[in-house]
């Protein structure tokens, strides 16, 4: 996959959160974590740091959907997180 | 039989003690089918001459005694009636005598008395004739001696001495010096006589079964060819019937084949023909009409199918198998589209399909010569057929009767075995082996039920580590199919047969070598699809795992939409969807990034880390833990905590894993623990101090 494409999908993944987080006072803390792993993504993409990349690729795998799904629930977010990793497969 | 190089001239000493062992040779005769076929060398002419010279001058070879003895000869060979030529067959007679047609050959003229006929074995005269057939013809030779060498119906005797084939037998007759065709011509008549008399399911295939091809092909009518095979279509078909038909249908001239299709697709005759033959049999029976397809409709003409979500009145999805005409592929054919389906614009494959109604009507409009394209779609993912993976091409007439067979119930449910259970097979890399559409199509529609069978039976042998290689189980499946007779196709014991399946793969898929690129998981979502559209008892479900709850709850259908990386949260991908019977207690570890009202809970009050799996990375410090009662009635997902992440598992897992529903009610939380300070908290006090711990405020 181009890196463009993979770009695109955080991207999208990155503003969901913000959409998700300027509705939710409360959980200000959870989404900035979200949202530090995937600008942290993004950025080692853009300056293509292989290591760092597969470390949160990984995360994003074995992590992202359960901690979401234990903490706001929001599917659709779910899906998005799961959808890279689908597109990296 | 080896007809070549010089073996044909000996006589070998086995075959010489044979000669020499009349209870031998009488019990030879008694074995109808397979006398023809010899021990060691197996050389049937050498041994039909044996048998000739033996018996009437084996002396004058080895010994001084050359003359027959007639009476002897009789008497040892249990000869009862002379063999009379007709005047229809001077030259021979014969009878219908299924299984086997005799046919009786009169040596006129033929003095076995007369030195100069006796063939000397080691110099003979042998002009053989090569086998152009695997189709045997079986012959009761008999030979007839008469002391004035004029054919004497008192005076004649017959021997009836070896059961061979037709080729063998024009071979003895040219060993002999005798002019062959008057007997060839005969016996060619014979049969075609024979045929055109035959009325009787048995009567055809033993006459067919001996009959050479060519003869059938050149010298027997179509109309009677085909008379036989619907005479075939109204009978239950065993192997012997299954061949005559194939190669009835083998040897429709070439004027005839397009002929041959219409014919087949009037009176049912096809679909009957299709329900009877099984096995390799039916694989030939459609290669070969599908090749007459191929000969006199070129591929081009085909038709291609286009899915559509098919709503009802109410907006509801009534079907999700219907199909338009692709008319844009094909919009210049214009002329080979069937009429009501070009004007309804519908096509309708689905096997959710209500066959009350009359859309029969172009349902059944294909023509035999018209290839369709079906896109055989499930709902299964694991198939991966969503997309053109399942895009099957197969004449119509299959189609046709997949569709238009006469029982409807069958039909659906076999659609839908076809498509979910023959497609797994492909999924599984056996698709290669299906190298044409034709093969591909008869392998879905007849694979899945005797699939359903032998993943029963190997459930038996799961033990042997010979099975416990799930691709190797699947390719016995593959070459196992064949040969599993229609009887096997008993749809009333499918429900059985499924949750046979399931309990195979439940047993024994944490031991099982998966494909690379397969996972548990898929596998999984399989099972539970294929348990719910045969709407499997959920009591089938065997788990392999045990909770401290197990009494508690009562399993139901399997939730199967889950997102994938919670399904593998649960250890070997294996979870139950079930109901609780009664309050149930479990408890929740949370903190951190992880909330007091998350989905995932134990039933161990003090579960490690480790028991749990909860790797750092989860962001769940742990520091809080709530007792949560599950009212009766709730539908939770049960399983046992995987190791993770399951890859390169850091935490074992192991204890019990409650998924808990979405959004539940806060007041199912009765109380929570600080585990650095001991202190208990109640559900509201906990919220005022700590809000954003829980998702929902």
């Amino acid at each position: 996959m181009e890196y463009l494409d993979l770009l695109t999908h955080i991207e999208s993944i990155i503003d969901f959160i913000k959409r998700l987080k300027s509705n939710d006072k409360v959980h200000k803390e959870y989404y900035d974590f979200l949202l530090e792993k995937y600008s942290a993504l993004k950025y080692y993409i853009t300056k293509n740091e292989k290591k760092k990349i597969k470390e949160l690729l990984e995360w994003n795998k074995y992590y992202a959907p359960r901690i979401i799904y234990d903490g706001i629930g929001n599917k659709d977010l779910i899906d998005l997180v799961e959808n890279l990793n689908d597109i990296l497969n | 039989m080896d007809y070549s190089g010089t073996q044909a001239t000996k006589l070998y000493k086995y075959q010489w003690d044979y000669i020499h062992d009349p209870q031998t040779i009488l019990f030879a005769w008694a074995e109808e089918e397979e006398e023809g076929e010899m021990q060691g060398d197996n050389d049937g002419v050498n041994y039909l001459i044996s048998q000739f010279i033996g018996e009437i001058a084996t002396k004058n070879l080895w010994g001084t005694d050359t003359k027959l003895d007639i009476d002897n000869f009789k008497k040892r060979h249990n000869i009862l009636q002379p063999v009379l030529a007709s005047s229809e067959y001077p030259h021979l007679t014969g009878r219908m005598s299924p299984p086997l047609p005799v046919i009786s050959i009169i040596f006129n003229g033929f003095d076995l008395n007369n030195p100069a006929n006796v063939i000397d074995t080691k110099a003979p005269k042998v002009s053989l004739v090569k086998k152009v057939s695997e189709y045997r013809i079986d012959y009761n030779l008999d030979f007839l001696k008469h002391k004035d060498n004029v054919i004497d119906k008192n005076g004649a005797y017959g021997a009836r001495i070896k059961v061979i084939d037709y080729y063998d037998f024009i071979a003895v007759l040219k060993t002999a010096n005798i002019d062959t065709k008057k007997y060839e011509d005969e016996i060619k008549q014979w049969f075609v006589n024979n045929i055109n008399q035959a009325s009787e399911i048995k009567d055809i295939t033993t006459l067919v079964k001996h009959i050479p091809e060519d003869w059938l092909k050149n010298d027997v009518a179509y109309s009677k060819q085909l008379y036989c095979l619907q005479i075939a279509s109204d009978n239950r078909l065993g192997d012997p019937e299954e061949r005559a038909v194939i190669k009835l249908i083998r040897n429709i001239q070439a004027g005839n084949q397009k002929q041959l299709l219409a014919d087949l697709l009037t009176n049912y005759t096809l679909n009957k023909l299709i329900y009877h033959i099984d096995g390799d049999e039916f694989d030939e029976f459609i290669f070969q009409l599908t090749d007459y397809i191929l000969m006199h409709y070129p591929k081009p003409e085909a038709y291609q199918l286009e899915s559509q979500t098919y709503f009802d009145a109410a907006g509801k999805i009534k079907n999700n198998h219907i199909y338009l005409w692709q008319k844009r592929a094909f919009q210049k054919d214009i002329k080979f589209h069937s009429q009501n389906s070009t004007s309804k614009n519908t096509f309708k494959i689905t096997y959710d399909f209500d066959f009350s109604t009359d859309y029969d009507s172009y349902l059944c409009d294909l023509k035999p010569y018209e290839f369709v394209g079906v896109d055989l779609r499930s709902n299964i993912k694991f198939l991966g057929i969503n997309k053109e993976e399942g895009f099957v091409i197969m004449p119509a007439l299959l189609f046709h009767w997949l569709l238009n067979a006469q029982d409807k119930d069958a039909a659906l449910k076999k659609i839908k075995l076809a498509v979910d259970g023959g497609l797994i097979l492909f999924s599984f890399g056996e698709y290669a082996v299906a190298k044409t559409a034709v093969t591909r199509a008869f392998a879905i529609a007849n694979l899945a039920v005797p699939t359903i069978d032998v993943i029963v039976n190997l459930s038996d042998l799961s033990h042997d580590e010979d099975y416990q290689d799930f691709i190797a189980v699947w390719n016995i499946i593959y070459n196992s199919y064949v040969g599993v007779t229609a009887a096997r196709l008993a749809f009333h014991l499918l429900p059985e047969k499924v949750s046979g399946f399931i309990k195979f793969w439940s047993k024994n898929k944490a031991n099982i070598k998966l494909k690379p690129g397969t996972t548990i998981n898929e596998i999984d979502n399989t099972v539970a699809e294929i348990k719910r559209v045969y709407n499997v008892a959920d009591d089938a479900v065997v788990k392999s795992f045990t909770t401290q709850i197990d009494n508690k709850v009562q399993i139901i259908a399997k939730n199967e939409n889950l997102p994938s990386t919670i399904k593998k949260s649960f250890a070997n991908n294996e979870y139950v969807t079930c109901v609780t019977k009664e309050k149930i207690v479990v408890y929740r570890d949370f903190g951190d990034k992880a909330f007091a009202d998350g989905n995932f809970a134990t039933t161990k009050q003090n579960a490690t880390r480790s028991e749990l799996a909860l790797v750092e990375e989860f962001q769940n410090s742990m520091r809080f833990k709530a007792t949560i009662e599950i009212p009766e009635g709730t539908t939770i997902n049960l399983g046992k905590v995987s190791p993770w992440p399951p890859d390169k598992p850091k935490l074992p897992g192991g204890a019990d894993q409650v998924l808990l529903p979405e959004n539940y009610d806060h007041s199912w939380i009765k109380n929570i623990t600080d585990t650095h300070t001991g202190k208990s908290y109640t559900l509201d006090e906990f919220k005022r101090l700590f809000p954003e711990l829980f998702k929902i405020q």
